[in-house]
């Protein structure tokens, strides 16, 4: 099973959390690779503490993005003095794919804010 | 990578890791366990489970990720669409090899003929629901005697049953009857059929097709004579034409106004029953108690059960039991007994028909075995295109499921044939043994036997074809790549001659059946019947009505005898109730003078037989002591009798019987025995000799008996029928056979059985040798490359042949063995369908052994040929 960037990245049958830190995944490692510690450190901060993503579920999430092809290991010359910790990076497919699914929800997300708050039974 | 645990704690971080997918330990196992071992975080108990939580759930998601990868409906080629091109690509893959598919297509058929022909019988006896309302509540009642089960009941029994019982009602009385028919021809014909009661249609909920059934005025004694006739005499008799309702129809003894057409299903009791009129009861002056002569069925009332009416009905027999002492004494085991209407009419077929089943249901398996192994040949010239595609991404569930679709296709392919070949087989069957089996109709039409045979031969292809896909034959993708033409991997080997040695075990176990089931039938035929049989004519008849005394009948019968006996020939004849073989058998309880029976409650009860001019002489019954008949033993000479060998034994010992005397009934004289005759069989030769009592028919006169002519060679059965025809043209006679013909009728359902069973058995074989000729021709084909090195080396072409034969004679050796333990399990149920069948028989195990080791040699003499011919310059060349 292949992605193409034409599909919607993610399989619809994962939980919606699991979806988002999928994205968040990707996020980060767009920047640059990463290790597991590195991740779940760099997402909690992104998301401001709110999204704390526990080691057994961000490999589980490595795992099937690595099966899809959207992230892989990094090759070993690309690692820190660190050698203990694996590191992890985006595939181009990968960044494609979080491209277009961040441009769809941008606009979904977009569409959210600007929506006005509708008071109950009141008339304009 | 290796997750090597040291701590308690690292071990116990490896263990919880377990919950992920192989694939996942592999990639990560390593790098997940480092985050959970670092040296900053706790050790404690409740650090332990938190971690076991957190990695069971990770774990549980990344297992439950990849089903849902694997079966992703977002997937190329999945879902309906995806369906639609295996559909596509897999009648495309057969239509490229025509002759492949065909060959598998044709296994199926074979087999699914076989299923739906025997299923088709067990569908139309055990399954199917009966032409009649609501089947489960019908019930027949019998009457159950020490030696006897569920045998008739007496007038004055139906009576009580049909006034104290508050389960069952209504309630019918019937006993067979058979009419002579006065044809327009001149002719007359015998019709078989039934006297029943008027309630017999109400019983069965029986609709007539024309015209009405009996009214309850019409069973009464006087009533004006009508009658119903079945379906098919109405087409056969009557031209099927709607205004022979209300006609009158002319049987010997008077007309009958026909008043209606029962439907064509409608055939109880019996499938000959043609015609059916009124039994009359008076229940003001029923007949003896004693003579059980009735038939009868009932139904069930709403709400009640079989084990409530049974509990009824015994009750019912003790307080007859109480009433009537002289007629149910204590020790003659009186009761009665209630049977399902279903069981009544085809118990006795059950166990054969499971047996028969189950032999077909081995004939799928080898078929099925065959054709995984076709097809697992086939993969194996696939496995680039297979290898390719799984490279490319196709999961393993999709190639499987690929491969489902193209087993699928191939098994409703042969089994849409084999219903069409099931249809023929079943006329065939009908044909050739119309009383063996009760045989359905229809098969083709039939919607149960249709969808029965393709759904087994649907699972079989797909079973076959899910074979191909065991794990055994996936060589990594990248090393069938890379060999384009590899030599044959040892995995797809060993599974193929699993396969074959599972398809010669399999026809080996059906082989030794039939052995086992051939050597008790030639046991049976071989069986001394007590008489002649080759040369003896018989016909059976029924005085006409126009002579009305039982003395009238007598002389009648001296008549005809001597007509027969008379003709050019003969060289003797003679009379008798019933005949030996026929199954038809008569008994009677009797009084012997100065003898006290063991068990006082038990009066001697034996078959009794009517007998007049030579009987004993045409029937090659031999006279052992005392005289023979003749024709002066009439009613107004002292009465005589003559007992079988048996019989003598059994009540008189070693001491000499003649001269001793026996009574039917206290108000009857005295019947001297004067002579004592060899023993014959009542219903078969599978059967032991039963005493027999003879009497002469000038004192015990019957109104249907069989003549017995012993005659000549070169003489033929129809001069019974010519000389009958010169004393009275109206007799109709009926079962006009040859002794030989009653023998051949007696064991027409083994015989039956044993041409099935024998059937299943070669085709079994036949395909176990396929199989084998598959196997071999595919590894000489395969391995031509290494053969051809050892013919360049300098290998003998005998050494060659012989390691071909020799590996296909191993692989039948291994199957013959597995086969033949197995086959002494099944073979037990063969007790079921063959007199005295012996299991441990070592010629059946030689003969077995032998021809399948000859067949597995014969199936690879070819591809043992093609391996010596083997040129290895041009094998060498190959790729």
């Amino acid at each position: 099973m292949k992605w193409s960037a034409a599909m919607p990245p993610l399989d619809s049958s994962t939980t919606p959390a699991l979806r988002t830190a999928d994205l968040l995944v990707l996020a980060v490692l767009g920047d640059g690779p990463q290790h597991g510690y590195g991740l779940a450190q760099e997402i909690a901060t992104r998301t401001k503490g709110q999204v704390a993503i526990r080691a057994a579920d961000l490999y589980r999430v490595l795992y099937r993005m690595d099966k899809a092809g959207l992230v892989e290991l990094a090759p070993a010359a690309r690692r820190t003095a660190d050698e203990r910790r694996a590191y992890y990076r985006i595939t181009p497919l990968g960044r494609r794919v979080a491209r277009a699914q961040a441009t769809l929800l941008g606009e979904i997300c977009a569409a959210i804010v600007a929506q006005r708050p509708v008071t109950r039974g009141a008339t304009s | 990578v290796k997750v090597r645990a040291q701590t308690p704690w690292e071990r116990w971080i490896a263990l919880c890791l377990w919950c992920y997918p192989r694939r996942f330990r592999q990639r990560f196992g390593a790098d997940l366990s480092a985050q959970y071992c670092e040296p900053a975080t706790g050790r404690s108990i409740r650090a332990a489970l938190q971690a076991a939580s957190d990695l069971a759930r990770g774990g549980l998601g990344a297992r439950a990720d990849d089903l849902c990868a694997a079966w992703s409906v977002r997937a190329t080629g999945s879902g309906v669409d995806g369906l639609l091109v295996d559909l596509r690509h897999g009648l495309k893959s057969l239509t490229h090899r025509p002759l492949f598919a065909l060959m598998v297509i044709a296994t199926f058929a074979l087999a699914a003929s076989l299923n739906a022909a025997v299923f088709a019988i067990l569908d139309t006896t055990l399954l199917r629901p009966l032409p009649v309302r609501d089947d489960a509540s019908v019930v027949s009642i019998g009457s159950e005697w020490i030696n006897f089960r569920h045998s008739s009941v007496s007038v004055p029994e139906y009576l009580d049953y049909g006034e104290r019982s508050r389960t069952l009602s209504p309630m019918a009385a019937l006993t067979s009857a058979s009419f002579n028919l006065v044809t327009t021809e001149g002719v007359p014909e015998r019709v078989l059929g039934a006297r029943v009661t008027a309630s017999f249609f109400e019983v069965l909920g029986a609709a007539p097709a024309l015209g009405r059934v009996f009214t309850p005025a019409e069973d009464r004694p006087g009533a004006p004579g009508v009658a119903l006739v079945s379906h098919r005499f109405w087409m056969r008799r009557l031209g099927g034409n709607p205004g022979a309702v209300g006609q009158p129809i002319r049987f010997d003894g008077g007309e009958r106004l026909i008043i209606g057409v029962m439907p064509r299903e409608f055939r109880f009791p019996a499938a000959t029953t043609d015609v059916w009129t009124p039994l009359s009861i008076n229940p003001a002056d029923p007949p003896s108690r004693g003579s059980h002569n009735r038939q009868v069925l009932a139904r069930l009332v709403p709400g009640a059960s079989l084990a409530r009416a049974r509990d009824e009905m015994h009750a019912i027999a003790k307080q007859l039991a109480h009433e009537h002492p002289q007629v149910y004494p204590p020790g003659s085991g009186w009761d009665v007994s209630l049977l399902p209407f279903r069981e009544y009419l085809f118990g006795s077929f059950q166990a054969p028909l499971a047996t028969l089943m189950a032999a077909v249901a081995f004939v799928l398996l080898i078929a099925c075995a065959n054709v995984a192994n076709l097809l697992v040949a086939r993969a194996t010239e696939r496995a680039t295109d297979l290898a390719t595609r799984a490279a490319l991404g196709a999961s393993g569930l999709r190639l499987a499921r690929q491969a489902a679709i193209e087993g699928l296709m191939l098994g409703i392919c042969g089994g849409a044939a084999g219903l069409a070949a099931g249809a023929a087989l079943v006329r065939a069957l009908v044909a050739f043994f119309p009383e063996a089996l009760p045989v359905p109709d229809r098969v083709l039409t039939d919607p149960r036997i249709a969808l029965f045979t393709l759904l087994i031969t649907a699972a079989a292809g797909v079973l076959a074809a899910l074979v191909t896909r065991l794990k055994a034959f996936h060589a990594p993708p990248g090393a069938a790549l890379r060999h384009r033409r590899a030599s044959p991997d040892a995995a797809t080997q060993r599974v193929r001659s699993v396969l074959t040695v599972t398809e010669i075990a399999l026809s080996v176990m059906l082989l030794m059946a039939t052995g086992v089931a051939l050597r008790s039938f030639v046991r049976l035929t071989n069986v001394n019947p007590g008489h002649e049989i080759a040369g003896v004519a018989t016909a059976r008849m029924t005085a006409l009505t126009r002579y009305a005394s039982l003395a009238d009948v007598a002389d009648y019968y001296q008549r005809l005898t001597g007509s027969v006996a008379a003709r050019p020939g003969v060289r003797h004849a003679g009379l008798v109730s019933y005949l030996p073989l026929s199954g038809q058998a008569n008994d009677w309880g009797f009084e012997i003078e100065n003898y006290t029976p063991p068990n006082p409650g038990q009066p001697p009860d034996e078959q009794m037989r009517s007998v007049a001019g030579d009987y004993f002489q045409a029937m090659g019954v031999p006279l052992l002591s005392g005289r023979l008949f003749d024709w002066h033993d009439r009613s107004d000479r002292p009465r005589v009798a003559i007992v079988s060998a048996l019989l003598a034994k059994k009540y008189f010992g070693d001491t000499n019987p003649l001269g001793r005397r026996l009574r039917f009934h206290r108000e009857q004289p005295w019947i001297t025995i004067a002579g004592v005759v060899g023993d014959v069989r009542n219903h078969g030769l599978d059967e032991a000799f039963v005493p027999i009592l003879y009497v002469p028919a000038m004192q015990q006169p019957e109104r249907t008996m069989s003549i017995v002519a012993r005659l000549e060679p070169g003489a033929g059965a129809s001069v019974i029928a010519d000389a009958i025809r010169a004393v009275e043209p109206h007799q109709p006679i009926f079962a006009v056979h040859m002794m030989e013909d009653w023998v051949f009728r007696s064991v027409a359902a083994s015989r039956f059985n044993l041409l099935l069973l024998g059937l299943f058995a070669v085709l079994g074989i036949l395909l176990a040798a396929v199989g084998v000729y598959g196997v071999m021709a595919f590894t000489v084909s395969r391995r031509t490359r290494e053969l051809g090195i050892r013919v360049a080396l300098g290998a003998e072409p005998t050494a060659l042949l012989t390691l071909v034969l020799g590996r296909s004679l191993l692989m039948a050796a291994a199957g013959v063995l597995v086969g033949l333990a197995a086959g002494l399990g099944t073979t037990l149920l063969l007790r079921t369908m063959f007199h005295g069948v012996q299991i441990l028989d070592p010629i059946v195990f030689a003969t077995v052994s032998v021809l399948v080791l000859t067949v597995a040699v014969l199936a690879s003499y070819a591809p043992a040929r093609r391996a010596m011919r083997i040129d290895p310059l041009e094998a060498l060349r190959t790729d």
